[in-house]
This record gives structure tokens, C-alpha cells and sequence, in this order.
């Protein structure tokens, strides 16, 4: 008993962190989604207005909505794949392996704030280095964050900068596959490909599930970069929900509103999680 | 039992002395080895943190501890926060009651820092913003107003002195609720020497919109790859243009705001046909390369990338500083054919001061010295170090103005261009935030081609009335017709 009251003891500076700054907000902010609410005031109820407004009155909620879930099923499957690709490839034995696997890790530990003033200049349609790259090679280089058509998929090409945390986890697990499934499978007569398909990718699909739940849940809070390089723009073909929540909340001084934004956002998020959940056991294998 | 390690064998016989032995020893066995540690670390690191609180220099350096602390927030950073620094200080000195202390704060974070002092109990005694906020600050109940707490004789001030812009952007539903203390308008800045090089006389410029623009095609430089060097005249920002083409964005009667009109469909129009005729990419690209704008050395016009521009009178004071060398004029922006004259577009400087505040008499005082309600001659000097104009016609008479308007002669362009029958502004509505951003965004659409001027306007309507029936149906302060008296 004793022990158990001293490791509360010692937990307790991040129970008490998480209970006021998790758990408190958490259930403040149901209650705000009923309200109309801009700190100044105390909130007034106002039901479900909110949410009716956002979902029958609001063409930006929805241009969002189908923003957000454009950079979540194209971003994330592409970086899902793309880590695990270089992963594969950091797992092979060459020298100075471990230089290259440090290369690959670095933009992952570099600030996000940093590396998208970076991207802003190096994608400067006139000036940038990506478009005088193409221009060696007689590309005409499109306005990559200017131009509505381009600003998505600019910001989708921008999110494989920081696969470098994911591919450390993939690596992590590749090296959990016991070395007797593929020296069975040499055995067996097993090319390159096939053990690839019927060992490493079966025996990794845990660790692909973790990277695509956690895929889902960042591509719905994503707002960094499209904060800083495009504001949501041109023409709110980078506004994502988490960044027209905030632009709600701090920019037109709503806080009630932004609550209901965001308990959507929620809802949306762990349908989706529980969906993946619902059908993992189809597709991701256990020991 | 003698295998216990711990068995006294001279307190075997007395079995009440080898059970509180036994207890102890317990205890210490349960105590986590690197507690005492922990312990000693927290020590040292209390010890450390009560050095840092008496070593380090308080966050905030009070010159005169003895008075009423006013705390002021601006949005003057860089170059510009010494000269507000300035003017605290020549308070500071002038006056016994209150130290003033400002904090500059990047005007993008203002209203979240705002929010956030207000929601801690903590907010400033006075916050200043020149951007269209005061309409939808005072109606979300961040501000006090302000009616009673001017007297009579500086009401009296403001209503017969000040520039009647001024008010118009800090009465705000009915009710008085910023104090202005500088006034930002716009003009054309041209480049002779660019100009008679392109065979043109610098002494004619032109009187009419579509003579600009016919200058502006003379200025143009492509290069052989066909990329643009040089704009002549690239018009942008509808608030400015829409009065000269008797337009505007006013608040009607009934709490909306004029904007599909024959005058802002022109407008938009002239802006994106003038896009339409470099095509936009373009204008992209070559925009892209230019800095940012924003200090006076950045400036394209400087580097005479845009030969001619429309542009805020705070120029006038950046070139004299720092690129004195640089040849150029001013004049006012010219009207279309059949437009309407010495029309002109404002934002205006106000300071607010927010609810929750300690020192409202305090910022109420500090703020009668800056905009010149106290003595309409102190302010000369400040407009002048900042490039603004004074909000009262008596500050602009005064011998520091005036001595800053004949070392700056074209200033006085910017003079005459806010004392016009029909300067306007973003109308002070609930909605003014989201109003401007969403003008923005339409104008946006047009140059871009995606969108004509009629349908952008009639789609900023849209999104407008909406926005206004969501604050309607939350219950927020219905839309009133009050402004300034």
C-alpha cells in the first residue's frame, strides 16, 4: 500500500499536468461546443447551433473537411510506404550504413518551423532552387504554393521530408524478423521478392498499422507548415481543419465555435482509428 | 531465523526489541534506494532556482517604482519599437502620476495574446492595433468603451479637430471605443529618373487611372526569356481603388455592408485586368522574387522594380532614413474616367483599452498625451519619427509637423489626400475581421482569373450575410447602425 501510494507520489506532477491540461479542457471544451464564447464573456448557450452552422452553413468547414481528408488518404499511405521503402533499403548491411541512416534521420529532428522557411524559399516559383533545378532541364516550374492546383500536392511531396521518425521504426522492426523465416525460406528456394512479400511484409504489418494510425491522427492535426507556408491558401486549397479551427478560435475570436470544430474533428478521427481497428485483424499478423 | 542476516543475537531474548528492529529495518528496506538522491536534487535545483530569481534582472524594468504602473502593448517591432519606446519615455518624463511600460508584440499574435491576458486576468492596460479589428473586438466584448471616459472637452476635440476617418474608425456600434492617435492613407510613389528614361515628363503625371496605367506599359521590362524585370503599375487592394471608382465598402442601414455595387465591380475589375494583361503566373513568379516589402531597403520600389506603386505615407519617412539617394514622388492616386476625385481609402491607429484592465485612467491619460487631446502640438513630433499622420488638424499646423513637412515635401501629398470628402475605410461591423480577410480572398479569386468581379462580389455577399446570420443566430450583439456622431 505504502509503495503504491509512493509511485502515485512520483507519477503525480504528470497526473496533475494531465488532469488540468488534458482531461479539464478536454471536457471544458464539450461544453463550450454548446455555447457562444470569446473569453471576455461568460459563455452563453446556444445548443446546437454551433454544430448546425458548421454543418449546413459553413462551405469553408466543408472545403476543410475534404482538404483534410485528401492530404490524409494521399499523405499518409505515401509516407506509410515511402518510410518503409527506405527502411528496407537502411536495412541492408553496406558500409557506412549507419551515416546514411543518420542522413535519412536528420530532417526529422529539425524544427518544423525552420524547415518550412527553408521550403518557402527553395520553392520560390522565380528564384527558388527547385524550379532553377528544373529549369537546367528546360521545366518550366509551376508556383509550387501560389497556385491552387500545385499548393496540395506541394504539401503532400513536403510531408515525406520528416519520414525519418517513421523509418526508424520500421527499421526497429525489421530487425525483430527472426532470421530463421527467411533462412527457411532461402531453404525453400525463395527469391529476393518473395521473401520480401511473404516474410517481411506480413511480419512488419504491425508496425505499418502503428505507422498508419498515427499517420491519420497527425494528417488530421496537421497546421505547421500549411500555417506557415500557405495560411491555408490560395484560394483555402491548404485549409485544413486543424488551421481553419484555429483561424476560428484566435482570428474571428470564437472559441464556441472552434469547440464544436474540433469535437468534429474528434468524432471523424476516431472513426476512422476505430475503423482501422475494426479490420486489422485481417490484415496484421501476430506472433 | 538465524539465517536472517539482520537477527540480533543480543536482543534474541527480548522479542519486543527484535520486532522494532525487525520494523525498522523494513522500512529502510522500502525506501527506493535514489530517493535520498532525488531529494538532493530537488534541493539543489530550489537552490538554483531561488539564485536565478534574485540574480536575474526582473522581466520588467520599472524606471519610476513609485508611480501607477500603466502596461501598454503595441505592434512596433524592429525599426519601429524604439520610436514608441521614445514616446513612452517623453511621457514618463512629462508627468509624475504614471510609468507607462510597452511591450511590442507582433501584430499577427496580438489578438491571441490579447485573448489569452484577458482569459488570465491579466490583460494590458491598453493595447493598440492598426488593422480593422475594433468592430468585432468591441462587439465580442474584449473592449471598454470609452464615451465616458474622455471628457466632455476632448469629445468636443475629436468631433470639430480630428479628420473625420478618425472617428469613423473608432466608433464602433454606437459607442466610442479606440482613441486614435495616427491615420495611414495611400498615394502613388513614381520614380522620375525611371520615368524620363522611358521618354516620359515626371512634372505630368498623369490626372486619370488609365493614364497611370498607360505609363505604367511604357515602364514594363521582360526579359528574353519572357519573364517580367519590371512592373510598371500593378494596382491591388480594392478598399483603395473602390472609392475612386465611386464605390466603397459602407455600412448600410441595416447593419450590412455595400458591396455589390456598379463602383466595386469596376474596381475589382481595373485590378484584375491589369492582372489579366501580364497573366497571372507571371505576376506570381515575379512577385515571388521581390522581398517582402515590409522595410523601406526591401522595398521594390526602391529597386525600382515597380517604378510606379500605390503605397501608405509611412514610406515617405522609411526612404528618407534609409535610402535618401533614391530620386521619387508622390501623388494621389488619380481617378478613372468618370470617377470620383480626391477619393482616398484610411486605416487608422487606435488604441483600445481592454476589459479586465487595471489602469483604465492611466491609459486613458497616456493616450490623451500620444494622440494629442492633452496638447495638439506634442504629437508633431511623434507622427513625424513614425511616418503617420496626426488624427487632428491642429497637430498638423505644429512647428515640429510642419518642419518635418518641408524636410518631406511630398508627404503633404498624404496631408491632402486624408482631409478628402470621401476617405474610407473597412467599416467598423461586427464582422470587420472576417469582412476583410474575405475582401482579400475575393480580390484574390479575380486576379486570378478564377472568378469574374461581378461573381466575386456576389459571392463575398454572400459569405458576408452569412457570417452575419451565424453571429446573428449565436446570439451575439445584433448589428447596429451606430457610428461615429
Amino acid at each position: 500500500m505504502r509503495r503504491d501510494r509512493l509511485g502515485y507520489l512520483f507519477i503525480s506532477p504528470w497526473l496533475i499536468g494531465f488532469a488540468l491540461f488534458t482531461v479539464v479542457p478536454f471536457l471544458a471544451s464539450v461544453f463550450l461546443s454548446f455555447t457562444h464564447y470569446t473569453v471576455a464573456s461568460s459563455p452563453t448557450w446556444v445548443g446546437f447551433a454551433n454544430y448546425q452552422t458548421l454543418l449546413f452553413d459553413d462551405p469553408s468547414f466543408w472545403t476543410a473537411i475534404i482538404n483534410t481528408l485528401v492530404y490524409a488518404l494521399v499523405a499518409v499511405p505515401l509516407g506509410v510506404a515511402a518510410a518503409f521503402v527506405l527502411a528496407l533499403l537502411l536495412n541492408v548491411e553496406v558500409r557506412g550504413i549507419g551515416i546514411y541512416r543518420t542522413i535519412f534521420f536528420l530532417p526529422h529532428i529539425v524544427p518544423v518551423v525552420a524547415s518550412s522557411v527553408v521550403f518557402m524559399w527553395v520553392l520560390n516559383p522565380q528564384i527558388g532552387l527547385a524550379n532553377s533545378i528544373l529549369r537546367l532541364v528546360g521545366i518550366d516550374g509551376p508556383a509550387w504554393l501560389q497556385d491552387p492546383s500545385w499548393s496540395m500536392t506541394t504539401l503532400i511531396l513536403l510531408s515525406l521530408w520528416g519520414i525519418g521518425g517513421s523509418v526508424v521504426i520500421y527499421l526497429a522492426g525489421l530487425k525483430d524478423v527472426p532470421v530463421s523465416l527467411y533462412e527457411a525460406a532461402r531453404i525453400d528456394g525463395a527469391n529476393v521478392v518473395q521473401r520480401a512479400i511473404h516474410i517481411t511484409m506480413p511480419m512488419m504489418t504491425p508496425v505499418i498499422f502503428f505507422n498508419l494510425v498515427m499517420g491519420i491522427i497527425h494528417a488530421f492535426q496537421y497546421f505547421t507548415q500549411a500555417y506557415i507556408l500557405t495560411g491555408g491558401g490560395p484560394q483555402e486549397s491548404t485549409l485544413f481543419l486543424a488551421l481553419y479551427l484555429f483561424f476560428r478560435a484566435w482570428r474571428y475570436l470564437d472559441l464556441g465555435y472552434a469547440s464544436a470544430l474540433a469535437w468534429i474533428m474528434f468524432v471523424l478521427v476516431a472513426g476512422i482509428t476505430y475503423g482501422l481497428f475494426k479490420t486489422h485483424k485481417r490484415w496484421v499478423h501476430y506472433d | 531465523m538465524t539465517e536472517d542476516p539482520f537477527y540480533d543475537e543480543r536482543s534474541s531474548r527480548d522479542s519486543h526489541t527484535v520486532r522494532l528492529a525487525y520494523v525498522r529495518h523494513e522500512a529502510e528496506r522500502r525506501t527506493l534506494p535514489f530517493v535520498p538522491w532525488l531529494l538532493r536534487g530537488l534541493a539543489a535545483l530550489a537552490l538554483v532556482a531561488a539564485i536565478a530569481w534574485f540574480a536575474l534582472p526582473a522581466p520588467m524594468q520599472r524606471q519610476y517604482p513609485e508611480r501607477v504602473l500603466v502596461r501598454l502593448w503595441h505592434q512596433w517591432t524592429g525599426e519601429r519599437q524604439p520610436l514608441i519606446d521614445a514616446i513612452v519615455a517623453e511621457y514618463n518624463r512629462t508627468q509624475q502620476r504614471y510609468e507607462v511600460i510597452a511591450l511590442a508584440i507582433p501584430g499577427g499574435v496580438s489578438d491571441q495574446k490579447l485573448m489569452l491576458a484577458i482569459a488570465g486576468g491579466e490583460p494590458p492596460d491598453l493595447i493598440t492595433q492598426w488593422g480593422p479589428t475594433a468592430g468585432t473586438w468591441a462587439a465580442d466584448g474584449l473592449l471598454l468603451p470609452l464615451d465616458d471616459r474622455l471628457s466632455a472637452e476632448d469629445h468636443r476635440v475629436l468631433r470639430q479637430d480630428a479628420y473625420p476617418v478618425a472617428l469613423k474608425a473608432a466608433y464602433c456600434h454606437g459607442h466610442l471605443y479606440g482613441i486614435p492617435f495616427g491615420l495611414n492613407t495611400f498615394a502613388c510613389y513614381y520614380r522620375p529618373d525611371l520615368v524620363r528614361a522611358a521618354g516620359l515628363d515626371p512634372d505630368r503625371f498623369p490626372d486619370s487611372l488609365e493614364g497611370v496605367v498607360e505609363w505604367g506599359r511604357k515602364l514594363d521590362r521582360i526579359n528574353a526569356q519572357g519573364q517580367l524585370e519590371r512592373i510598371g503599375f500593378l494596382p491591388s487592394r480594392l478598399g483603395v481603388f473602390a472609392p475612386l471608382f465611386r464605390g466603397g465598402f459602407n455600412q448600410r442601414a441595416d447593419g450590412g455592408i455595400t458591396i455589390e455595387t456598379e463602383g466595386n465591380r469596376q474596381a475589382l475589375a481595373f485590378i484584375g485586368d491589369t492582372y489579366r494583361h501580364y497573366g497571372y503566373e507571371r505576376v506570381v513568379q515575379f512577385r515571388a522574387s521581390l522581398n517582402s516589402g515590409s522595410l523601406a531597403v526591401e522595398w521594390p520600389f526602391v529597386s525600382g522594380q515597380f517604378p510606379i506603386t500605390v503605397d501608405g505615407q509611412w514610406r515617405v519617412e522609411q526612404l528618407a532614413t534609409y535610402a535618401p539617394d533614391i530620386e521619387y514622388r508622390t501623388a494621389p492616386v488619380p481617378p478613372p474616367a468618370g470617377g470620383r476625385a480626391r477619393a482616398g481609402f484610411a486605416t487608422v491607429n487606435l488604441a483600445f483599452i481592454p476589459v479586465g484592465a487595471r489602469e483604465p485612467d492611466g491609459a486613458i491619460a497616456f493616450m490623451r498625451f500620444w494622440s494629442g487631446l492633452q496638447d495638439p502640438a506634442v504629437p508633431g513630433a511623434f507622427n513625424a519619427s513614425g511616418g503617420w499622420l496626426p488624427i487632428l488638424r491642429t497637430t498638423v499646423q505644429s512647428p515640429d509637423f510642419q518642419a518635418f513637412l518641408t524636410r518631406n515635401p511630398q508627404f503633404r501629398t498624404f496631408v491632402a489626400a486624408i482631409d478628402g470628402p470621401d476617405v474610407e475605410l473597412v467599416p467598423p461591423v461586427e464582422y470587420q475581421v472576417f469582412f476583410n480577410s474575405r475582401m482579400w480572398q475575393a480580390e484574390d479569386r479575380v486576379v486570378r482569373g478564377d472568378k469574374s468581379a461581378e461573381q466575386a462580389l456576389r459571392d463575398l455577399e454572400a459569405e458576408t450575410e452569412r457570417e452575419r446570420g451565424r453571429r446573428s443566430r449565436l446570439a451575439r450583439q445584433p448589428a447596429t447602425t451606430g457610428g461615429a456622431p
